[in-house]
């Protein structure tokens, strides 16, 4: 059967008109926004637009004095004690009288007067944004309440955007009904099977036929693209449909919306994206063409909602608990402070993004990793409760042993050697085992530290495998040894290495109490051969779960061993009954991803 | 292949002299095993919370302090590895008697023009020391989350 290949294109993005806070959508810039209550103009609240900028030269002192007090205040003071000062500092015959007016004020600059709608003064049964903004103005000038006591005469109730909405469990309880991708381009970086973005729609295309793809593309590439994955092209069956943005595009559809279902009569599978799509974890900065593709993928079929609430989906994994039966969400610390410079506290975070993702409980994670979908895994099996987790030395031994192959055939290393040097690796005699490795390797230096392209070639494995990616990952390898597992006075070594050495050893320290802490939430732990170390990463835990696939990253080349390794002992972990579906993503790990990163999973209600 | 990275703050020296009282003013760290006075790291922090937002600094966010370590190690490894972790594009070094496989094609961000320093091999096997007086640029990365250079 021929794919059911059909297009759709983004509705022409509107221009709106260009004066000091509202940009044209071509022209926002990729900045972290200098107004901190900026709100992408998106699907239903298209029409609301919401400033960008800092009030400019012409705009009122008032309007710059309230700014520079959102900016100071939000983060440490939160939402109702700044917008108490902002009443306390001004006086209020500078203030708009009606409501609607005081509300724009606040909004030019810079509240997230959204937000308000979840601040519902004691005395009243619910509220708006600008019912609590008017309760906050009447405490403070006629009640004198002062700032810091503001919040003690509101309760906080957040409203989920979409009632109904609940968040899709990444935890091998459900089936894949669909998948959407996006692809920054049509091109392979080095061919087939190179793992790029391409190479995983293809590969995914492929092998996971009965499940409907929603791909995101830019517009110019449309022609070029549907070429690459037609029927024909390659043995797809996959019912594909595209959506396009004459935006910038990156790979990670990850992280700029997390599936879900509407509960209904018959559930309706749903996408929530953030007040905007943002990447950075020191702040939230805003990206364009994440945020408006939205628009686009909601032309596709999925209900699409915005939530006021800022994340990056690759650090919000949701499971179920089988012994109580709750639902919980994890949540990368990133995002709670993300939230808490919009002027919520830590708890209003935690009780927002239960009520917006339809949770039990949230839980925080340390960021480990720069998101937790690199650091874990869920996948519930009755009521066991699996976490497959980075296990650094596991992985060091498996990339130090794939090193010694290559050193032979380049008769570096005599045959004699190489099988000490194994020896040595399985028995984590690493400072025997590098001493065996690294002289030939370093020989080859020409400075300290830095490697010959031509050497590093050879340690490629096929045309699509990359020579100087792996050889950064044996450094990688070489450097985690030497700094965890070797007995090192760090005091011997120049103090830029020994600064380097520490984070590792920070790093490592990190791993392990994020490790216990999954323990402690009761789940049984599976180390993976893995590694998260950004570009130079060799990451298996980022996979997709499904409960009778998963999709399982794959390295290929010269780190094809790990690969079946790693399979081995997630096949062997989940029994017969779940297919592996091992899929390439070398050149998209060589770029600071993943296989979840770029995949955005619906499964079956 | 791998870099998309500006550089905010750039020519930190190596060798950063730390006064003893900025030292009694380093917080705790949460890893008892490892020195929680790490000059590098408390530099690095104070550049991260000093990026700009809006007309204010990222400061103004109160980000804890064990966060702002945890991103300031990553900015440090990668800044190591980008600097002292590298390949180079030079001259063949050798010539394989027999190559495990071909080539890939040259991922040419990844690469540098080789230095003329000598060839220099530390005796702790690999842990190779930097020439004196080398300056590290340590990079506050614009981390365009960890998923960059996606294009």
């Amino acid at each position: 059967m021929l794919s059911a290949l059909t297009f759709l294109a983004a509705a022409d993005i509107p221009a709106k008109s260009s004066s000091q806070e509202i940009f044209a959508r071509e022209t926002y810039p990729e900045a972290r926004p200098p107004l901190r209550g900026f709100r992408a103009p998106i699907l239903d609240h298209a029409d609301e637009l919401w400033p960008f900028n800092l009030p400019d030269v012409d705009s009122t002192p008032e309007l710059h004095a309230a700014s520079t007090i959102i900016q100071t205040q939000l983060a440490s003071d939160g939402l109702l004690s700044t917008t108490a000062q902002i009443f306390a500092a001004l006086p209020s015959k500078t203030l708009p009288a009606d409501a609607a007016g005081l509300l724009d004020f606040f909004k030019r600059a810079g509240l997230p007067i959204d937000l308000l709608a979840a601040f519902i003064p004691s005395d009243q049964p619910s509220t708006s944004p600008a019912a609590t903004l008017q309760s906050i103005q009447s405490l403070v000038l006629h009640d004198h309440v002062p700032a810091s006591q503001i919040a003690s005469r509101f309760s906080f109730a957040f409203q989920p955007s979409a009632p109904g909405f609940a968040i899709a469990c990444e935890d091998g309880t459900s089936d894949f009904a669909q998948i959407r991708l996006q692809l920054p381009s049509a091109r392979y970086w080095q061919g087939l099977g190179d793992g790029g973005a391409v190479d995983i729609a293809r590969q995914l295309t492929e092998r996971i036929s009965s499940a409907r793809f929603l791909i995101g593309i830019p517009s110019d590439q449309r022609e070029a693209i549907e070429q690459l994955l037609a029927p024909g092209a390659h043995a797809s069956k996959a019912s594909v449909t595209y959506f396009s943005s004459s935006l910038t595009l990156a790979q990670w559809a990850q992280d700029n919306g997390k599936p879900g279902f509407i509960s209904a009569a018959s559930p309706k599978l749903a996408t929530i994206v953030p007040r905007y799509a943002s990447r950075g974890e020191d702040g939230a900065t805003f990206i364009p063409g994440e945020t408006f593709i939205a628009d686009a993928l909601a032309e596709t079929g999925p209900t699409v909602i915005q939530s006021p609430l800022l994340f990056q989906g690759g650090n919000l994994l949701a499971y179920h608990q089988p012994s109580t039966g709750k639902k919980i969400l994890l949540i990368g610390e990133a995002e709670l402070y993300r939230n808490i410079a919009l002027g919520l506290s830590q708890d209003q975070v935690l009780q927002a993004f239960c009520s917006e993702f339809n949770v039990d409980q949230c839980i925080t994670l340390p960021a480990v990793s720069f998101h937790i979908d690199f650091e874990l895994s869920i996948h519930i099996q009755g009521n066991r409760m699996l976490a497959f987790v980075n296990d650094q030395t596991l992985a060091t031994q498996a990339i130090l042993s794939c090193t010694l192959q290559p050193l032979v055939s380049l008769q570096l290393l005599s045959n004699e050697s190489a099988l000490e040097a194994a020896q040595a690796i399985r028995n984590k005699n690493f400072e025997s085992a590098l001493s065996i490795i690294m002289p030939p390797i370093m020989d080859q230096a020409v400075s300290p530290g830095r490697v010959p392209l031509s050497f590093a070639k050879n340690f490629a494995v096929g045309s699509s495998d990359s020579g100087v990616g792996n050889m950064q990952r044996i450094l990688l390898a070489a450097d985690l040894a030497t700094a965890c597992n070797v007995p090192l006075d760090l005091n011997d070594i120049d103090p830029d290495t020994q600064t380097y050495f520490r984070a590792l050893r920070r790093l490592q320290s990190d791993r392990a109490a994020l490790q216990h802490q999954l323990e402690d939430l009761g789940f049984v732990l599976v180390p993976i051969p893995s590694l998260a170390d950004g570009s130079r990463c060799l990451n298996y835990v980022n996979m997709v779960q499904g409960k009778t696939r998963l999709l399982l990253p794959a390295y290929g080349g010269l780190f094809s061993p790990v690969d079946a390794q790693v399979r081995q002992i997630v096949q062997d972990k989940l029994g017969a009954d779940v297919q592996i579906v091992q899929i390439l993503t070398g050149e998209t790990q060589r770029r600071q991803g993943g296989l979840h990163c770029a995949v955005s999973a619906y499964y079956e209600p | 292949m791998l870099t998309h990275v500006r550089s905010l703050f750039v020519a930190l020296a190596a060798f950063v002299m730390v006064s003893s009282r900025a030292f009694a003013a380093l917080p705790a760290q949460s890893q008892p095993q490892i020195n929680p006075d790490d000059p590098m790291q408390v530099q690095v922090r104070s550049n991260l919370i000093k990026q700009p937002l809006g007309d204010q600094t990222l400061a103004v966010l109160d980000l804890p302090d064990q966060f702002l370590s945890r991103v300031a190690d990553r900015i440090i490894r990668e800044s190591f590895e980008q600097n002292f972790r590298i390949i180079v594009d030079t001259q063949p070094a050798i010539q394989p008697a027999s190559a495990p496989g071909a080539p890939a094609s040259l991922p040419s961000a990844a690469t540098a023009p080789a230095p003329a320093s000598p060839k220099k091999i530390s005796p702790l096997f690999w842990t190779l020391p930097i020439p004196p007086g080398l300056v590290i640029v340590l990079m506050i990365v614009i981390r365009r989350n960890r998923r960059k250079a996606s294009l």
